[in-house]
């Protein structure tokens, strides 16, 4: 196996002794200017709205003001817009340090570690938020929400931000832009500063969302369902903006990652040698970068129905095409969320198997096929609203996503057929998410059935289903791929003892808690509600108590993570013997992540006697003499290291 | 890595870059047809091919055609990339297509203040957002083409760096073919 090596930090020109202002603060001056201004203008220019200082078009005009300040003081300004424009700028990128975390940066690793940053604030809030809702539903009547409204407006904030700010952030923002070029063996992404100015999207929409209640409350979920929205106070104009900014995050992201595995991957990196963990994100970025700017029109016309007003989706327009709208990204939205986990299964379950991957092409058809199926399957939300003929072959395609699903599952059990795994922490984790999504498909399968599903459709069943498949999947998966990569992130590695036991807390308290969804559902619990018929009470009190431990697992092992980040002892080079690329150089990886370009000589999943190491980092000058250099007769060392990168040929 | 004196101007684009970047561009374009075919759909569903008889077709017409010959002067900017004057007719290839277009978005601006049609109607509704949708991406697509018009004041026309009027261009052209398929959607289907 290679050496790990370190890329020796070139001698860069000092910043500017006169830093104005942290861009941090400066961005949020910059967005209070903004704010008001636009905000100014159009209450000075409407002459519909009567007199007070903000009102729905000002404040929609207003947010936007607050966007473009925001992103122009975090960075866009110096870094982008100046030298686009060909005027000269101060501007330098600081190599090291905790401040270039907080602020505008073009280091891939840098921007994915911001992604995981905002990601985690937004998973604490939400799940702050959740432990309400718990504690609400400890009783049953109102207690610390006085109005059902407020209720409703805390769920809602809890699964946007869940959904929209943690769980495509995390898996996709953060993992997808860390490791994604270090797997592919690139040196950096090819829209680094497109994706540098993205990232500082997130707390722009965490923060939109958030404050959304100082508008009004809203009551229709993470959905925005209308008409319900319809009635609802200003509040919900938060959600439609929060949202925009957040999936247009992501959507930069999903450009990004699939430029740079289209045009960055390493010599002898094919299509078939790609990654598990790459074939993954490309799938799912493929996802997004259809179904998001659908649903951003969906919530665009929404966002004009309320401010102007119109009437798409009001009683008198077209509700339900609003759901069909909504739902032809909703679907898809869970599996952009969970094919990034199927993916994080079978590449590290070979590692601590070391064992080769079984049917490591049924396993990328699966993440294809599940990517195609996606989209067929929507109107299954909405068996409740339509016609039987029209149900049939909604519920046909739903129950047939199973099968490529299950793909997953099948390379997953193939390679640890009779294999000698090695049952450590990220495994852990890797099984509990396996078992924890087979719970949430096969309760799937089961409201795939039109007759079951009528029944079901309003209850705490269809609650359970949907957090088995999200936590079971995503985060149960992103635990497991932080504890894999965090000798790759921090070069520290933790002690087994703690993580396998926080896992099996978590585990044991995410099933006490969400196992009871289920039967609450079929003993009449209803979704939306904070008060319930008093015999529901005792299980949920029950169910409250196990959430609150499940809540405080999350945490301690976000806590222990920072810890072993910081203080951990020190991780090897490749401690879990692993075959991809990320692992052949030093960890944390340098600024261009190889000091000399890797190529890629065999499959990075095959283990065993005989097998050889496929990733290699020979001398320069060795490797100008590869097949890429003599097929490609403009290939340049140069375009794989910006300004030269410090390499000479 | 960051040598260069402390005031720096924008990196040059390698071939590799170039084809990354234009892959990315083509692709982002290629994304943003999402909202229309939405929009149009919406049109089909809420009224059908009803075209309200108080909709001016000259006017409507008019910013199309504008907007075709305004994609048409910037497509020509981008072959006169080369060449001894090349800053030059770059730059007044994309001034004019800059002028077209902010003429084409006058037509608009002035059935606007018309208000032939109620946003409470069915077409009216359709109208105001489809024509502002194109009215969005032609401010985006405006603003592209300013900053390739100050950046090839102030910067040698290098094919290296050529890249931001060339993006600027394709994005423009997309914002003609939008407003012309509008066009089509609205005011003749």
């Amino acid at each position: 196996m290679a050496h790990a090596m370190t890329v020796p930090e070139s001698g860069h020109a000092p910043r500017p002794r006169k830093a104005p202002m942290p861009p941090v603060l400066r961005a949020f001056l910059w967005a209070a200017i903004g704010f008001l201004l636009l905000n100014t203008f159009v209450i000075a220019v409407d002459p519909f709205r009567g007199h007070p200082f903000v009102t729905g078009p000002s404040v929609v005009f207003g947010w936007v003001g607050a966007a473009i300040g925001w992103l122009l003081g975090i960075g866009l300004y110096d870094a982008v817009l100046l030298p686009l424009m060909g005027f000269p700028t101060r501007w330098q990128e600081r190599q090291q340090g905790w401040r270039r975390y907080w602020e505008f940066a073009t280091d891939h690793k840098v921007i994915g570690l911001q992604y995981m940053m905002f990601a985690v604030g937004g998973f604490l809030i939400a799940g702050g938020i959740a432990m309400l809702m718990r504690y609400e539903l400890m009783t049953p009547y109102l207690t610390i929400f006085h109005y059902p409204s407020n209720y409703l407006t805390a769920v809602g904030i809890h699964g946007t931000l869940m959904m929209f700010s943690f769980a495509t952030v995390f898996m996709i923002g953060g993992l997808g832009n860390y490791f994604v070029p270090l797997m592919i063996g690139a040196r950096e992404t090819v829209l680094s500063k497109l994706s540098g100015i993205g990232v500082w999207l997130v707390p722009v929409g965490i923060l939109t969302v958030l404050f959304s209640p100082l508008l009004g409350e809203w009551s229709t979920g993470w959905r925005g369902y209308e008409p319900l929205a319809g009635q609802d106070a200003n509040g919900i104009l938060f959600y439609y903006l929060g949202v925009l900014a957040l999936t247009m995050s992501s959507l930069i992201v999903a450009l990004n990652l699939v430029a740079t595995v289209m045009f960055r991957r390493a010599p002898g990196l094919t299509w078939g040698r790609l990654p598990l963990f790459v074939w993954g994100q490309v799938t799912v970025n493929l996802l997004m970068l259809i179904w998001f700017p659908e649903i951003q029109t969906t919530f665009v016309m929404a966002l004009l129905d309320k401010v102007v007003p119109l009437n798409f989706f009001t009683a008198t327009g077209s509700p339900l095409t609003y759901l069909m709208l909504f739902w032809l990204f909703g679907h898809p939205e869970v599996y952009i969320i969970a094919v990034p986990a199927f993916a994080i299964w079978n590449e590290i379950i070979p590692v601590m198997a070391q064992k080769s991957l079984f049917g490591r092409q049924w396993a990328v058809i699966g993440l294809v096929f599940v990517m195609m199926l996606s989209g067929l399957v929507w109107a299954h939300h909405m068996f409740t609203n339509l016609r039987n003929s029209e149900i049939l072959p909604f519920s046909f395609f739903t129950e047939m996503i199973s099968i490529p699903t299950g793909f997953a599952y099948m390379s997953a059990i193939g390679t640890l057929w009779k294999s000698k795994v090695r049952l450590n922490t990220p495994m852990l984790w890797i099984l509990m998410s396996m078992f924890n999504f087979l719970i949430g498909g096969l309760t799937g399968v089961f409201l795939a059935d039109p007759i079951v599903n009528l029944q079901l459709h309003d209850t705490f069943w269809v609650v359970g289903h949907f957090h088995y498949t999200i936590i079971g999947s995503m985060v149960f998966s992103g635990f497991g791929a932080i504890y894999y990569w965090l000798p790759k992130l921090s070069g520290r590695t933790f002690n087994e003892t703690w993580g396998k036991t926080l896992a099996i807390i978590t585990f044991l308290a995410f099933n006490l808690t969400f196992s009871q969804f289920f039967l609450l559902g079929l003993h009449g619990m209803n979704r939306w509600v904070p008060a319930y018929p008093a015999y529901l009470q005792p299980m949920n009190f029950e169910v409250s108590i196990f959430a609150f431990i499940l809540g405080a697992a999350f945490l301690g092992n976000i806590l222990y993570i920072g810890y072993c980040w910081r203080n951990g002892a020190q991780a090897g080079e490749n401690p879990w013997g692993a075959k991809t690329p990320e692992w052949f150089t030093s960890s944390p990886a340098p600024r261009y992540n190889f000091p000399v370009q890797p190529e890629i000589v065999g499959s990075l999943y095959l283990y065993g006697e005989g097998t050889k190491v496929p990733v290699v980092t020979t001398a320069l000058g060795e490797l100008a003499a590869t097949s890429r250099a003599t097929q490609d007769p403009q290939f340049d060392w140069h375009d794989y290291a910006p300004d030269g990168g410090g390499v000479t040929s | 890595m960051t040598n260069a004196p402390e005031q720096r101007r924008s990196a040059a684009l390698t071939p590799a870059n170039y084809r990354a970047v234009r892959f990315s561009m083509l692709f982002f374009i290629a994304t943003q047809i999402v909202p229309f075919v939405v929009l149009f759909e919406a049109k089909y569903l809420y009224d059908g091919s009803y075209v309200s008889p108080q909709a001016d077709q000259g006017f409507g017409v008019a910013g199309a055609v504008l907007m075709a010959l305004s994609a048409w002067v910037a497509w020509q900017a981008l072959r006169a990339r080369t060449g001894p004057d090349a800053r030059e007719r770059v730059a007044t290839r994309l001034k004019v297509a800059a002028g077209l277009g902010l003429l084409a978005m006058l037509t608009v601006i002035y059935q606007w203040g018309l208000r032939y049609a109620s946003p409470q109607g069915r077409f009216g509704e359709m109208y105001y957002v489809i024509s502002g949708a194109d009215m969005v991406y032609a401010v985006v697509g405006l603003i592209m083409v300013g900053i390739a018009i100050l950046r090839n004041a102030r910067q040698d026309m290098a094919p290296e760096r050529f890249w931001t009027a060339e993006a600027s261009v394709y994005f423009w052209v997309y914002v003609a073919l939008a407003w012309i398929a509008s066009w089509v959607v609205v005011f003749l289907l």
